[in-house]
């Protein structure tokens, strides 16, 4: 039974983002449905859901802790959060925090080498990685129960005393540079993470790592800005499996109880300035072009975050039934992958509506994105279209809280990203009072043509018209 | 040294009567049953969330495909989301008869432009005019993704289907209370389907080949390293099809494959949740029961011949240089595919592998070093393939004689028992996470079925690995991993 790595074995019928979401609801009582009735008369049992719910503790240091209990498997998860993550990065210095994050993992602790530590976790069978996004580091152990304070040891080692060993920081970065010259040869990761860059126009926000800045980040970078963020009340754990609230206190206790350090450290950075309307131009010799269209979209504490989430589920993040797929796939056979995406952050978002095309058609599905997104906030979402978006919603919310990991996971995050404490609880009721009127609002506001971030990777000998078009065209910094 | 080694084989020990305890409980969970039909189903009952995993898998893929015609069964997996005769009709009898002529017109279009060079231009314009006139007719005669809609609108979460060499998989998970709907749509798309906007898909099964082959170097060496590896048998050729085979793809070969392949007595069903498992198997008896069995295909699948020398190939493609290489080996339940799980796992799964090790810090050549057992199937005997990217400025020539210097390692030294216990200690600890989700489980239990005609050879997989020794492992790196049953395949930038 050996987990199979390649992706190439299987050719699944589509790839999409995966979403999170949804819930429950009654229905209407039983019949009994002969094979052939329609599928929209079959009755369903009701299904009530109330979200599963974790309990909170705080260690006397400040250390605030989410823990369920959950039997089945002799394991144990713990999953902490740290605010900060590569967009504190100084300039010149792209990169620090993914390092931190690798290096904290891999470098060894104050009693350990790091070939130690991966000795000793490799022995007991144990995962334990770490990883920085934009506003986040995050790092996560699961070990057998029986091996829970080894385990632990070793994991609030890296997390508070990171010994950083340079041999272990070399090897991390040039990984990551190879990673870096890689990229180019997967034109839709390529032209995803320009357009990262694209679309923030400048600041914090729009800077990416390269060869010269990851040469640049030093041990003794990593030393200070660990020092920096990884604070007891800095720091968000959450603890599942198999133990009781109190072994999973006193061996937090034990591990992380002793940790006293300075205050919270300043993580905030200065929020994006949406840009005006412009096209950046990948140029690449192959047969088909990446596309996307973005545009600024709410936060995830916005009042229109959930009109969005559903105006989202209908352009293209809905799968099969959302209007981009039906009528960029479906209708013309025009990409085998295209839809959108809504990435809400703490006090911004972003949405973006993609397609991967032939390269003569790349211009006619530039226009066609353009258009659906045009028309969804001139009245194209009927209120049946509504309607069977906020049904998916509200059914599959329920899969946010499949297992144990998941329930920790989605109660910490709430309190970690300052949302209200009923986030989870309102989240359906939310959903339900979306109107179609709210959608084409938050269309009208949100998708604002002039306001577009239009990336495209492709051969433009090949596209049989101007991309400029479309807008002015921006050059690459 | 010793005082470790005895602390690791206690630490295996436990582990094993851990994982071995699980294994039973496991045996005791699963209900197996067959319906008369042939049709075999899978129940495991799991109470944590409310939420249900559902997985059909039809023993045929890629490797069914005939030859001129591959990409079928990828092909017809797709279409098996454009509805059926009760799911999307809004004028059934328009429907039918619109869908009539547009295949009548396709072939029409298919056969001209099926003469190359010799076509008839103005031909092809006036018949590709007479489709698109009856394809937006029929449009207003069904509804279209209506499949989709269905489940979606249900909460459906992880809706796919994926084709394979040897497996065809059509899986989703859903609230508890909605496994009717997903019994009414499997059962009547597994008979009945309706190939809808058939000309339009096959246009979306080639931006496909362009997006996954020949703008991706990974795609592109794999599918010519295949080529290359096999020269007989099916695996040689690509799940999507050949890209002059699949523009000519016809509904009859579809509905041919669906008729042959898609027979209850040639599929297996997985459902994993909090379920009711008698009112389950109640269910599927009532929606699946009545589908007839049909006669067991003979396959005719050609033999692989024995490898006598090295292959090796070059693909020349614009990026950064990557190798494959590839050794033919025995599929399961021989007791040496086990043995590569064990090698697998021993040369690259996790930070202290030896490729890791080796390759990646110790010698600095590589990016990335894996190894692979089984590729491309599992039904048929397949390869182990290590998979590989140099780091700058170090060639993949480089990179090419450190793996052949760490295979040889292991044909020449045997492996110490404690390296061993790690490795199966891993082995172990993986068995147990597997257990904690409805969706890996329903995957891996229905695979195994399909494939080694008895889920329980998850089960019984550690019980073999126990057994594994030193010698095994050496002796089967002897026997396979030698240089005249390797193909080795190098996509590099054109000189």
């Amino acid at each position: 039974m050996t987990r199979r790595r390649i992706l190439l074995l299987l050719l699944p019928l589509v790839l999409l983002p995966v979403l999170a979401a949804a819930a429950p609801a009654g229905d209407t009582p039983p019949a009994s449905p002969g094979l052939l009735a329609p599928p929209d008369r079959l009755a369903y049992p009701p299904l009530d859901f109330p979200v599963p719910r974790a309990e909170r503790f705080e260690l006397p240091n400040g250390i605030v802790v989410y823990f369920l209990e959950d039997r089945e498997v002799p394991l144990v998860t713990v999953q902490a959060y740290l605010k900060g993550g590569s967009l504190l990065d100084p300039d010149g210095k792209e990169g620090l925090a993914e390092l931190l994050a690798t290096v904290m993992r891999t470098g060894g602790t104050h009693s350990r080498t790091g070939r130690e530590v991966d000795e000793r976790l490799e022995f007991l069978a144990a995962d334990a990685e770490a990883s920085a996004g934009l506003e986040t580091i995050s790092a996560s152990l699961s070990v057998l129960k029986k091996d829970l304070e080894e385990g632990l040891a070793l994991f609030s080692g890296m997390l508070r005393e990171p010994a950083f060993e340079e041999e272990r920081l070399v090897l991390a970065r040039e990984l990551k540079k190879e990673d870096l010259r890689r990229i180019a040869d997967d034109p839709a990761r390529f032209a995803f993470r320009e357009f990262g860059r694209f679309q923030y126009r400048q600041g914090p926000w729009a800077r990416l790592s390269s060869l010269a800045s990851l040469d640049a980040v030093l041990r003794q970078d990593l030393v200070s800005h660990h020092r920096r963020l990884f604070t007891p009340r800095n720091l968000w754990i959450a603890v599942s499996g198999d133990l009781s609230r109190e072994e999973a206190r006193e061996a937090l206790q034990r591990h992380f109880g002793s940790w006293t350090a300075a205050d919270i450290p300043g993580t905030e950075a200065p929020q994006p300035v949406p840009g005006r309307r412009g096209i950046r131009l990948v140029s690449r010799e192959i047969s088909q072009s990446v596309l996307i269209v973005g545009h600024p979209a709410p936060s995830r504490s916005a009042p229109d975050y959930h009109a969005f989430q559903v105006l989202d589920f209908l352009l293209g993040g809905g799968g099969f039934s959302s209007r981009i797929f039906q009528e960029i796939r479906t209708d013309r056979g025009l990409a085998y992958s295209t839809g959108s995406f809504y990435r809400s952050r703490l006090k911004h978002g972003v949405f973006g509506a993609y397609a991967i095309t032939r390269t003569d058609a790349t211009l006619s599905v530039l226009a066609h994105l353009e258009r659906i997104l045009a028309e969804s906030g001139r009245g194209a979402f009927k209120d049946q279209d509504l309607q069977a978006a906020r049904e998916s919603m509200l059914h599959r919310f329920i899969f946010s809280f499949q297992s144990p990991e998941q329930v920790v996971r989605q109660r910490l995050l709430v309190e970690f990203d300052r949302l209200p404490a009923d986030f989870l609880e309102s989240y359906r009721k939310n959903i339900r009072k979306v109107t179609t009127g709210d959608i084409e609002a938050a269309a009208l506001r949100w998708l604002d043509a002039s306001r577009a971030s239009i990336l495209v990777l492709g051969d433009p000998r090949g596209f049989g018209g101007r991309l400029d078009s479309f807008g002015e065209m921006m050059n690459a910094p | 040294m010793r005082n470790r080694l005895l602390f690791l084989l206690l630490v295996a020990a436990l582990l094993a009567w851990e994982a071995a305890a699980h294994a039973q409980d496991l045996e005791k969970r699963v209900i197996r049953r067959v319906l008369p039909n042939g049709l075999t189903v899978l129940l495991l009952e799991r109470p944590l969330s409310p939420t249900v995993s559902l997985y059909v898998r039809y023993k045929s893929g890629a490797v069914d495909d005939e030859d001129g015609k591959t990409g079928t069964a990828h092909f017809l997996e797709h279409m098996l989301f454009k509805g059926t005769e009760s799911i999307g009709p809004l004028d059934p009898a328009g429907d039918a008869e619109l869908l009539e002529r547009i295949f009548r017109a396709g072939g029409d279009l298919d056969r001209e432009r099926a003469r190359g060079e010799r076509a008839d231009p103005e031909r092809i314009k006036t018949l590709t005019g007479v489709l698109r006139d009856l394809e937006s007719r029929h449009r207003a005669t069904y509804r279209s993704n209506e499949i989709d809609r269905l489940y979606t609108i249900n909460g459906a979460v992880g809706l796919n289907a994926s084709t394979g060499q040897d497996v065809t998989t059509y899986h989703v998970s859903l609230p508890m209370n909605r496994l009717e709907l997903w019994a009414r749509i499997e059962s009547d798309r597994m008979v009945r389907p309706v190939f809808r906007e058939f000309y339009a898909e096959r246009d979306v099964v080639l931006e496909e080949r362009r997006q996954r082959v020949e703008t991706d170097p990974d795609g592109l060496l794999y599918e010519r390293f295949l080529a290359a590896a096999f020269t007989v048998h099916p695996y040689r050729r690509p799940i999507l099809g050949w890209a002059s085979d699949i523009p000519f793809l016809d509904p009859a070969a579809l509905r041919s494959f669906l008729r042959q392949h898609h027979a209850p007595n040639n599929t297996v069903i997985a459902v994993v949740g909090r379920i009711r498992p008698d009112d389950v198997f109640r269910l599927i008896e009532r929606y699946f029961g009545g589908i007839p069995r049909q006669e067991p295909l003979p396959r005719p699948i050609a033999e692989e011949p024995p490898q006598t020398d090295e292959r090796r190939i070059r693909v020349a493609f614009d990026a950064r240089p990557q190798l494959m290489i590839g050794w033919h080996k025995p599929a399961l339940p021989h007791f040496d595919d086990y043995v590569f799980d064990v090698i697998e796992a021993l040369l690259s799964r996790g930070r202290t592998s030896r490729f890791y090790r080796e390759l990646v810090e110790k010698k600095g050549l590589a990016e990335k070093a894996a190894a692979m057992s089984g590729i491309p199937g599992s039904r048929y005997p397949n390869l182990f393939v290590v998979y590989g990217t140099p780091r700058d400025p170090h060639p993949v020539a480089a990179l090419e004689k450190a793996v052949h210097e760490e295979i040889e390692r292991l044909r020449n030294e045997p492996v110490t028992a404690s390296e061993l216990e790690k490795i199966k200690n891993r082995m172990r600890a993986e068995f147990i996470r597997d257990l904690a989700s409805n969706e890996g489980l329903a995957r891996t239990l229905s695979y195994y079925e399909a494939v080694a005609g008895d889920w329980r050879y998850v089960t019984g997989h550690l019980q073999v690995i126990e057994r594994i020794t030193p010698g095994d492992v050496q002796r089967v790196a002897r026997t396979y991993l030698v240089p005249e049953n390797r193909t080795v395949a190098i996509l590099e930038k054109q000189p």
